[in-house]
């Protein structure tokens, strides 16, 4: 019998490494043997292992192309042209890009997803002005868009690390709100005239920084955490 | 007598399929090993005997409206041989729609349940019986009913099927909410493949142990996990103010309070632990901790408050009238915030196996191995025979830092552990 000389542990017979620590401990003093294997050397059978996805969003896939079809048939079937079932396809296809694109990847990557989506997005945002013939993409959509799009990336990078606390993330979550309903309002009024600079998105970035500030006045209040706590858990 | 040929799941399994993944499926497995080869025909013949006698375990889980069901399954599990490693996931159409498995491998019986089924207790009940009439066919083994064994001879009694929770609710319930705990990380296997290792250690030495501190061995061996998970967390994370509590789960077997013949589910849980927020522990502080928190919750009375609050919620009128879609993401959604997550690992101890002489002689091992959790990679069994604690630990990371730690700290108070392990078993290891 041998022992490893790092955790202590008494080794099977046979075995020339201990199987916790990875490092060799032969006792010379002992015979060479083969250890009895506990486990046979059998590899997992289609049984035991998970059942793939892969199928799973096939048939996914193949029924979200039922109501395109449906409606695409009825469009061309009705006057001839390729008319509204446009903007029905358009639609689905960015359901499809944000709902069902990310089970076919293995790991879950929020950031990368988000990209894909606001890119996504972009696209959805062009095609609809290209079927509509209106101009409002460049000066408008992008610009939301994109904003858009920054501000929740920022807003998931800061949701994702843990430096931050639950309340700051609460703070941080209320303020992107605020600067995503203003950067939306600003959008509109260097798209769109006539229309004034700050309006409806002043009533709501007030609120979220409301929110905000106490949810920073709690996070900085140990005693008004600890009273939320108990009051408030679910 | 004649029996139903469904039955309802007991309050503990209607977790485990709303928590079910299409990866994870909550097992826990039971073997033990004879003196000769197994001869997988005659383990065949004796597991349809037994599931004769086992109804409650003949069984596929199938969908109703509002809650999933057992529905009696005629066809026979397939008795498999055994793969490179312990409770892998389960396909249970892949598995003629049986809850269990059978597995045999050289001079070892194996069962994996799903713990739909049934919990440690009616596990264990279950293998003695397929054992004894495995040996009956292969030997002429004459087993009397004692030890936890049903004769197959006898015909199946409704105690044994009953959901002995909603027989000893009472009308006072107690909070289940609880901090969030120490999560061990670590980069997960591939390939699904899950280590085993087996810490053998002489029962009377880890009894004594255990005396000497005036604890059981329950206590004192969660302690020391206690102690390697505080050790580990202390070494990864740096931040003071990022430490977790440290909690372990340990189930109870609650016919030991409530008198029950039920070979279902019938176990609370303990999560006793500390809080290294308040400051550095030593071993002799976790231990009292440990007894102190064993002692407090491990009475009929809290015990039973336990589990009225979960009876409680399956009789509220609102919840049982949701469809079972519904249901089930709720419950998902439930488990995931709530189930593993409030402890790091779970230390299920069965205790000392006893069997009836004509048995002990033909068997030289038995091992108790928990499958994989849903958010831990570790998980503990503990099953004492012939003299033997084996302390199983199974892990889906790759790192065997658990283990190591807390076979080190063993071998450091005196106890001697000797190592087995499924490593060798992996295709190119």
């Amino acid at each position: 019998m041998s022992y490893c000389v790092n955790c202590g542990t008494k080794l099977q017979e046979g075995t020339t490494h201990c199987p916790l620590c990875r490092i060799d401990s032969i006792n010379p003093l002992e015979q060479a043997a083969t250890p009895t294997p506990l486990y046979p050397a059998t590899p997992l059978g289609k049984s035991e292992k998970p059942k793939s996805r892969a199928s799973l969003l096939c048939i996914i896939s193949l029924f979200l192309g039922i109501p395109v079809l449906i409606t695409t048939l009825s469009d061309l079937l009705s006057d001839g042209s390729w008319g509204w079932s446009r903007y029905v396809l358009a639609s689905m296809a960015l359901f499809y890009v944000i709902a069902v694109i990310p089970f076919f990847f293995p790991k879950n990557n929020p950031l990368f997803f988000l990209g894909i989506d606001v890119f996504a997005t972009v696209l959805f945002l062009f095609v609809l002005n290209v079927i509509g013939g209106w101009s409002w993409f460049f000066p408008f959509g992008l610009v939301v868009a994109l904003g858009v799009g920054l501000l929740i990336f920022v807003l998931a990078l800061m949701l994702r690390s843990g430096k931050l606390s639950k309340t700051a993330k609460t703070a941080a979550f209320f303020l992107m709100l605020g600067l995503i309903t203003v950067h939306v309002e600003l959008s509109v009024f260097f798209c769109f005239d006539g229309l004034p600079l700050v309006g409806w998105s002043l009533y709501s970035i007030l609120a979220c920084l409301v929110f905000a500030i106490i949810a920073v006045i709690i996070d900085n209040s140990p005693a008004l955490k600890e009273e939320l706590k108990k009051r408030a858990f679910f | 007598m004649e029996h139903k040929n469904w039955l309802r799941l007991d309050n503990a399994a209607k977790i485990y399929p709303a928590a079910q993944r299409r990866s994870w499926s909550a097992l826990f497995r039971l073997s033990v090993d004879l003196k000769e080869d197994i001869d997988p025909a005659l383990l065949s013949e004796a597991l349809k005997a037994t599931l004769e006698r086992y109804p409650s375990f003949r069984v596929s889980m199938k969908r109703g409206l509002f809650w999933f069901y057992l529905d009696r399954n005629d066809s026979m599990p397939p008795v498999q041989p055994d793969v490179c490693c312990p409770c892998p996931y389960l396909n249970m159409k892949r598995n003629s729609g049986f809850c269990l498995r059978v597995r045999y491998y050289q001079k070892r019986i194996a069962v994996e349940f799903f713990h739909v089924l049934t919990d440690g207790t009616g596990g264990l009940s279950f293998l003695k019986t397929l054992t004894a009439e495995y040996l009956r066919l292969k030997k002429e083994v004459t087993v009397s009913g004692e030890c936890g064994i049903l004769l197959c001879s006898e015909a199946p009694d409704e105690s044994e099927m009953r959901d002995s929770f909603l027989d000893y609710a009472g009308d006072f319930s107690v909070s289940r909410s609880e901090s969030d705990s120490f999560k061990i990380k670590g980069k997960i296997e591939k390939d699904n493949f899950v280590h085993l290792t087996c810490g053998v250690m002489n029962a009377a030495q880890v009894l004594q142990k255990a005396k000497e501190k005036q604890t059981t061995v329950t206590e004192y061996l969660t302690a020391v996990m206690i102690e390697a998970l505080l050790n580990i967390q202390q070494r990864e994370v740096k931040n003071k103010k990022r430490l977790r509590p440290v909690k372990i789960c340990v189930p109870v077997n609650l016919r030991r309070f409530f008198p029950s013949k039920t070979v279902r589910n019938f176990a609370s849980y303990v999560n006793p632990g500390v809080d290294p927020r308040m400051g550095e522990y030593t071993f002799d502080e976790i231990l009292q901790a440990v007894r102190c928190q064993m002692g407090t919750e491990v009475t009929r009375q809290m015990l039973g408050a336990k589990f009225s609050a979960n009876v409680r919620d399956e009789k509220n009128l609102l919840l049982r009238f949701v469809p079972l879609a519904l249901k089930n993401m709720v419950m998902k959604t439930v488990f995931r915030l709530v189930g593993d997550r409030k402890t790091s690992t779970n230390i299920s101890n069965l205790g000392i196996l006893r069997l009836p002489p004509e048995l002990e002689k033909e068997v030289t091992r038995a091992d108790f191995i928990l499958g994989p959790l849903s958010e831990n990679p570790v998980a503990c069994g503990v099953l004492t025979y012939g003299g033997k604690l084996r302390f199983n630990i199974t892990r889906t990371i790759c790192d065997p830092k658990t283990e190591r730690e807390f076979f080190s700290l063993l071998v450091q108070k005196g106890i001697e552990v000797e190592i087995q392990s499924n490593l060798s078993s992996r295709s190119g290891e």
